[in-house]
């Protein structure tokens, strides 16, 4: 009985040496990681080719207070003399307002210490000696934009005022359409100036902060705070986030997909290798064989679980590969992986883990065996496989519902959702990272239950002649008879 | 003579349709035995049931004593069954696929390997993916296949159906060695001329009713015709009238 499964399942195994099934598994890989690197590379050239061509603001000041008094410039100025190496990308362009308010400029006498002609790390500020008289200034705004400026800013006449009297203050911003709106490397540029935006709001603190309290030190008003966080998890302090710490194990979006992954994997492979035995008229012969039609179904089952692990893994891996290349922070993420895995490791019960991996077998068994099923009632590979699609579907749909609902190890949806064997699996994450092993047993246990109930439905119906006679076929078309021109049928 | 197969009023119905009615007939260990008739007569119903794959409706078939609803997997182990439209897994190379039938049937001598290698008469093709071989080739395949593990009963429908001229006379003649080695054969057969050069006795099936079993011979005298050809036609004829 013993060497009658194992030939079976090293039958089934031969699937994976496929040239079909090989490519079937590198070329989305491959795909994947493609375009994480396309998208990260293109990501990456675009801002280059930003940082050293440099992003043209043209600040139009329309603030009346002398520029050595006014807010905007002392900003500008600050960020100048910060040697903030986010600003050098920025050519500004000034086009100011002749003051007229010389109440305003007394009052900010005291802080017109810095000087706009010192060396910048804002790669360019220039006065053009245009001066802006007028509103609104959208004129202004269309002739600039179609010669070449990125963006302009407009800054109000009432902007030194109101820092005066500690309101918030506007500004107006016109950004440049990118080339093609539909990109997404064009709103990479509207990002880089959105930073400038909020430096420019970061440094009007930082100048309202050492002007009322000029014994603080400057980097503790751009970071006064440095976070280095820990998370209490069951009675254990783990150094990180909730989010670092739980995010490698892909609570949200990891270990979902990839249940959804696993169970489409297991039951089409099932479904299309029965039509295969169908469709190439190798069922009859294995029937007739001197193995047990339950060791069939084992041994299919088996080679199945295994066959539909490994492409699960393999397109996680690929995933995974486009996350990283996607998000060129490859060293930070795997660090951060590495972290949560070696600190959680420590904490989860190795019950627990034993448990989820034994629950993962089990789903994929579930899951080949209803793709048996769906595969002896079908005739061929497409009919098979079309049958699986609509078992698969409704089932492995809810493992969606785990990314976005929070739900408890206690909420009662879990007893619910539990029913559904594909998303068992998630269920025993969910008890095992609460430490409820009961609960994973609980789910386990069941899934065994349907496991064995799909097992015996399964060699029940192998038992059958129905695995042979099959049950879905499409039905010929025959063609009604027609006479003459097909109008009127005539008996005489 | 030991009984290698007994059939008594078998009937197998399908859901609209009834393909076997009531047919009885009994094969003798060592006999080659031939079933004959037009298509859609039974014959390939009747095989399947033999097989064990279909279930009969009523009636009493047996395998060497073994009762086919309750000893099925018995018989299987003693049975070697070659559907008329066979296939071979194309992925796997000739050799393999053989290799992999002589580890189902549990033979571990090579021996019956190299004897599945003659039967097959591949050539080096044999190395080959069965997804290469030509209809002739992966039906020599197959039969070699049923041939290799020397079963106590060998179910064939059609056997030598897409195989050359050349190629089916050898088949023949392997069939009739094979009989010589103790394998008793059930055959289905359009081939009248191979039914009369390779059976002992014949039934001819007809809309699911047997109409005449005997010798091929027998037949011939009975209907005072030179072939069984002739038989076969008479009988189909006379059925219809």
């Amino acid at each position: 009985m013993r060497s009658d499964l194992l030939t079976i399942i090293k039958k089934e195994l031969r699937i994976l040496k496929r040239r079909e099934f090989l490519f079937g598994i590198l070329m989305p890989i491959l795909i994947l990681y493609a375009i994480g690197n396309i998208v990260g590379t293109g990501v990456k050239s675009t801002v280059e080719e930003i940082t050293s061509r440099g992003i043209n603001i043209t600040v139009i000041c329309a603030d009346p207070a002398p520029r050595n008094l006014s807010a905007f410039l002392s900003v500008i100025n600050i960020i100048n003399l910060s040697q903030n190496e986010e600003a050098n990308v920025y050519n500004i362009t000034l086009i100011m307002s002749e003051p007229v308010n010389k109440t305003i400029g007394e009052l900010w006498k005291s802080i017109g210490e810095h000087n706009l002609n010192v060396s910048s790390i804002i790669r360019e500020i220039r006065e053009i000696g245009e001066v802006f008289s007028g509103r609104p200034p959208e004129e202004k705004v269309r002739s600039l934009l179609s010669k070449g400026v990125d963006v302009v800013i407009y800054v109000p006449e009432n902007f030194t005022w109101n820092v005066l009297l500690g309101k918030s203050t506007s500004i107006y911003t016109y950004y440049k359409s990118p080339e093609d709106p539909f990109s997404m490397f064009g709103n990479i540029k509207t990002g880089i100036v959105n930073n400038f935006i909020e430096l420019l709001g970061k440094t009007l603190n930082y100048f309202m902060i050492t002007r009322y309290y000029p014994n603080f030190p400057p980097n503790f008003v751009y970071s006064p705070i440095v976070e280095h966080p820990y998370t209490y998890y069951r009675g254990e302090i783990i150094s990180g986030s909730p989010e670092q710490v739980f995010g490698a194990f892909g609570a949200g979006f990891i270990i979902p997909m990839m249940m959804f992954l696993l169970a489409m994997y297991a039951t089409t492979t099932a479904a299309t290798n029965m039509g295969e035995e169908k469709e190439n008229k190798t069922l009859e012969t294995l029937l007739t064989l001197p193995i047990r039609r339950r060791n069939i179904v084992i041994g299919k089952v088996f080679g199945m679980i295994i066959v539909a692990t490994a492409m699960a893994i393999f397109y996680m891996a690929g995933l995974i590969l486009y996350m990283k290349s996607l998000t060129s922070s490859v060293s930070e993420e795997g660090e951060a992986i590495s972290i949560s895995f070696s600190s959680m490791t420590n904490i989860l019960s190795p019950q627990g883990i034993i448990l989820l991996g034994f629950g993962i077998v089990l789903t994929a068994g579930i899951g080949a065996m209803m793709g048996l099923i769906a595969g002896a009632f079908s005739d061929s590979v497409r009919t098979a496989s079309t049958i699986s699609s609509f078992i698969i579907m409704p089932l492995a749909l809810p493992a969606f519902f785990f990314m976005y609902v929070p739900i408890t190890s206690g909420d009662p949806r879990l007893y619910i959702l539990m029913l559904d064997p594909f998303m068992d699996p998630i269920v025993i994450m969910k008890g095992l990272f609460a430490g409820n092993i009961m609960f994973c047993t609980i789910s386990v246990a069941y899934l065994l239950g349907v496991f064995f109930v799909l097992l015996y439905v399964t060699a029940s119906l192998f038992n059958s002649e129905r695995v042979i006679l099959g049950g879905f076929k499409k039905k010929k078309r025959i063609p009604k008879q027609r006479f003459g021109l097909g109008l009127v049928r005539i008996k005489i | 003579m030991r009984l290698a197969v007994r059939v008594k009023d078998l009937v197998k119905r399908y859901k609209n349709f009834t393909a076997v009615r009531g047919i009885s007939f009994e094969i003798r260990e060592g006999e080659i035995f031939g079933l004959i008739g037009p298509n859609g007569a039974g014959k390939t119903t009747t095989l399947r049931i033999i097989a064990t794959l279909l279930r009969p409706t009523s009636g009493e078939v047996s395998v060497f004593g073994y009762d086919i609803t309750k000893d099925a997997e018995k018989i299987r182990a003693l049975i070697s069954y070659l559907p008329e439209e066979a296939g071979a897994y194309k992925d796997m190379t000739g050799i393999e696929y053989l290799k992999f039938m002589a580890e189902v049937y549990g033979v571990d001598d090579s021996s019956a390997l190299d004897k599945a290698i003659e039967i097959a008469d591949l050539g080096p093709d044999i190395y080959n993916k069965v997804g290469t071989y030509s209809k002739g080739m992966i039906r020599k395949l197959l039969l070699a296949r049923a041939l290799m593990t020397a079963p106590k009963l060998a179910i064939l429908d059609e056997p030598t159906s897409g195989l050359d001229v050349i190629n089916a006379v050898r088949i023949r003649n392997i069939i009739k060695n094979e009989r010589n080695r103790g394998t008793t054969f059930l055959i289905s057969s359009h081939n009248m001329l191979e039914v009369a050069y390779l059976c002992d006795r014949v039934a001819i099936i007809h809309k699911g009713r047997i109409f005449e079993i005997g010798s091929p011979e027998e037949l011939m005298r009975k209907y005072d015709v030179d072939n069984l050809e002739e038989v076969f036609q008479r009988v189909v004829i006379s059925v219809e009238e």
